[in-house]
């Protein structure tokens, strides 16, 4: 194995390019080798977790003042406005991100190659790359351009965007089958480490546990396929329902909500119109978990022993203790059964494990070549006495340091984990009741149709209510008749309406 | 830890990135194709696949006794079961095998249970004082179906490491509406295998 003296060696007259790349790199990638993402929404999801929506908007806003809005923020703006019942808004600023998936998609297809870290990103750090979003994210886009539609009574073109999500989810796994022998082939060749477990005092069972190895991949959600189920079933197309609920189950195993969706599906589909609404309640609960840098030291050979450099990598860390009720009570009678059934925080896990390999890779060649041009410098220096090249040496010394650090990127403003509920219920007004650690909460709503999607999301001190603009019945056609109202609440503790009409704070 | 030759490479890196970039200026081109060939992108279920249903089941159908000695016989289409983990959409298998069966000329077709809708709709809508009564559709005019055409889809995938094996059968019935009899039915068998390359 080379060492850092003998690579140095092969390396003379190259450190004043690499030096020269840095610099450069450094002065291209400007503010993002330094932009910590996890201390820059701290602010945006306390002001979403009091329910002040516009005033969250506002500081997202402030931390992303260039003309060039990237698709993180269109993942957070749109995910804000959709808590703030401003569905169109939503839809335009997640339309924008689908632009940007789309064309990674289309690259994905026809030039994998070009989706490959750029040169900064083994030079300065992972942030400097583009944000491509993590491929859970990407489906959950759709699934939530989805969610959008349903509730604006758009059923058809919900249908679209569920249809996306299948050829989504095949792109990523033809694109990550291939990535996962590159980089093996890669690592293998290079005699870099790719494994997270040799890493000295990483937090291994945070990404690596039996919850987590338990999911399939990191982007499929059993949400994603239980409400393609449930969109196709709405539209007329059982056979279409029927992949999608036994691809929910397969996901999501041993869950009698999801299996029932599967074996009731036929006689749903041939039931006469009785009056009733098929209500799919989706229950969101807290905030994605963060991705936070932590240093950790990396054994790099020099001088014919290991010298110890501190590299930066990734940690995910929970932000949020989500609950999740296990009964969602309707009009004080009936009780309909709440299934977890995402775990945004587990896939986002599992997308870590799965990216380490790379991510290690990638820190190893920087930290050889920060590590390499150092040698050089401070060679250099001492060798010719050139006070200029030892300032270069410690400036490339204390660059190296100041930007090693493990990007931060993640779709943050989405649900830490997803269940749901499902029920037939007349026609008309309806009272439903949540049971929290804070509280009761109640909500009204006004439902019409043959078919209803309400998402709810349960954060520490409030309560957003996505009820559907307007109901929709059979065919996907709109009916005239159709809105929510809130309601008081029922008891368990002083509740306050707050701005958003569906918004529904809980006494601290 | 890094290969040598490999990491003397790095001062290169920003001309590899020049070349990427104007790598990536090449313009993409688009053109139509024969929609008929050979679809082997993945082993899902292609458009190989549904023409080859189609064709097989049409040509099998023709041939059967209920066709072939019936005086234009009406056939309802209604829904295949998809049984498989896939979303293949079944419609657009059943509505190319009508195509074929409505081109032949040996068959016709009456509104299915999923047009029924639409039918009844237009027929009410037709009953409004804005049509001239001599034309209009009048109610209980239409014709029923004397057999039904059903089936099914269903797929058994085997995957090893480096190898993944799709079989899918398709199969379609066609009843008679009046007796309850099973007319005619056929199979379609596919079977797709990929090997990582």
């Amino acid at each position: 194995m080379p060492d850092l003296l003998s690579v140095s060696r092969h390396y003379a007259g190259g450190w004043r390019c690499a030096l020269h790349a840095f610099g450069l790199v450094l002065c291209l990638s400007g503010c993002a080798a330094f932009r910590s993402y996890d201390n820059e929404m701290h602010k945006t999801l306390d002001q979403t977790s009091s329910g002040n929506l516009d005033r969250a908007i506002e500081v997202l806003e402030s931390n992303n003042r260039g003309d060039f809005k990237d698709l993180l923020y269109y993942f957070e703006l749109g995910m804000l406005q959709r808590l703030g019942d401003r569905y169109p808004d939503s839809q335009k600023s997640w339309m924008s991100a689908n632009a940007y998936v789309q064309a990674w998609e289309h690259t994905a297809q026809t030039n994998p190659s070009k989706l490959l870290p750029g040169a900064a990103s083994y030079l300065i750090n992972d942030k400097v790359r583009t944000y491509e979003g993590h491929d859970y994210e990407k489906v959950m886009l759709l699934t939530y351009i989805a969610l959008n539609f349903l509730a604006m009574g758009e059923y058809e073109n919900a249908r679209v965007a569920i249809k996306q999500t299948h050829e989504l989810e095949a792109v990523i796994a033809e694109l990550r089958r291939k990535e996962i022998v590159e980089v093996e082939q890669d690592a293998q060749k290079r005699g870099a480490r790719t494994s997270f477990k040799e890493l000295n005092g990483y937090p291994v069972q945070t990404i690596d546990n039996p919850a987590v190895n338990a999911l399939k991949n990191s982007y499929q959600s059993a949400l994603s396929h239980y409400l393609a189920g449930f969109v196709y079933e709405s539209l007329g197309e059982p056979s279409l329902a029927a992949p999608g609920y036994r691809l929910a189950n397969e996901l999501q195993p041993n869950q009698p909500l999801l299996e029932e969706a599967l074996s009731g599906l036929e006689q749903r589909v041939s039931a006469p119109d009785a009056g009733l609404i098929d209500v799919l309640f989706v229950i969101g609960s807290g905030m994605a978990p963060a991705l936070q840098s932590r240093q950790f030291r990396l054994p790099i050979p020099a001088y014919g022993t290991l010298v110890i450099l501190p590299v930066a990598f990734p940690v995910m860390v929970p932000t949020s203790t989500p609950y999740l009720p296990g009964q969602l009570k309707l009009d004080d009678e009936q009780l309909l059964t709440v299934a977890p059934i995402t775990s945004i925080d587990l896939m986002a896990r599992r997308a870590l494990k799965d990216d380490m390999p790379g991510i290690m890779l990638r820190a190893a060649i920087r930290t050889t070549a920060k590590g390499v041009a150092q040698y050089q410098l401070q060679h250099q220096g001492q060798k010719q006495d050139n006070a200029a090249l030892a300032i270069a040496a410690l400036a490339m010394t204390l660059g190296s340091v100041v930007t090693e650090s493990a990007d931060e990127r993640t779709w943050r403003t989405l649900p830490s984990e997803i269940a749901i509920a499902r029920g037939r219920i007349p026609v008309g007004k309806h009272t439903i009741t949540l049971q929290t650690p804070e509280g009761v909460r109640s909500v009204q709503l006004n439902l019409s149709g043959r078919y209803a999607v309400v998402d709810l999301r349960l954060l520490q001190r409030q309560l957003y209510v996505q009820p559907p603009e307007v109901a929709v019945r059979e065919g996907g056609q709109q009916p005239t008749d159709a809105g929510v109202a809130p309601a008081p609440s029922t008891g368990g503790g002083p509740e306050t309406l707050k701005q958003q009409p569906h918004t529904m704070e809980t006494p601290k | 830890m890094i290969d040598l030759s490999r990491t003397r490479r790095l001062a290169l890196l920003p001309l590899f990135a020049a070349v990427a970039l104007a790598a990536g200026c090449a313009q993409e081109q688009t053109r139509y194709g024969d929609q008929r060939s050979i679809e082997t992108v993945t082993n899902q279920f292609s458009s190989t696949d549904l023409q080859m249903i189609a064709e097989s089941m049409t040509r099998s159908m023709l041939q059967s006794s209920a066709i072939v000695s019936g005086n234009l016989p009406i056939v309802t289409v209604q829904e295949v079961k998809n049984k498989t983990s896939e979303y293949i959409d079944t419609r657009a298998v059943t509505d190319s095998i009508r195509s074929e069966l409505q081109k032949s000329g040996k068959v016709r077709f009456a509104v299915d249970a999923a047009a029924m809708q639409q039918q009844v709709e237009e027929v009410e809508r037709q009953q409004g004082e804005y049509y001239d009564k001599e034309q209009t559709a009048e109610k209980g005019r239409m014709v029923g179906a004397q057999y039904r055409m059903e089936g099914n889809i269903i797929s058994i995938v085997k995957q090893a490491k480096d190898i993944r094996d799709v079989y899918y059968k398709f199969n379609l019935q066609l009843w008679n509406v009046r007796n309850g009899l099973l007319e005619w039915s056929d199979e379609k068998e596919i079977r797709k295998t990929t090997t990582k390359g």
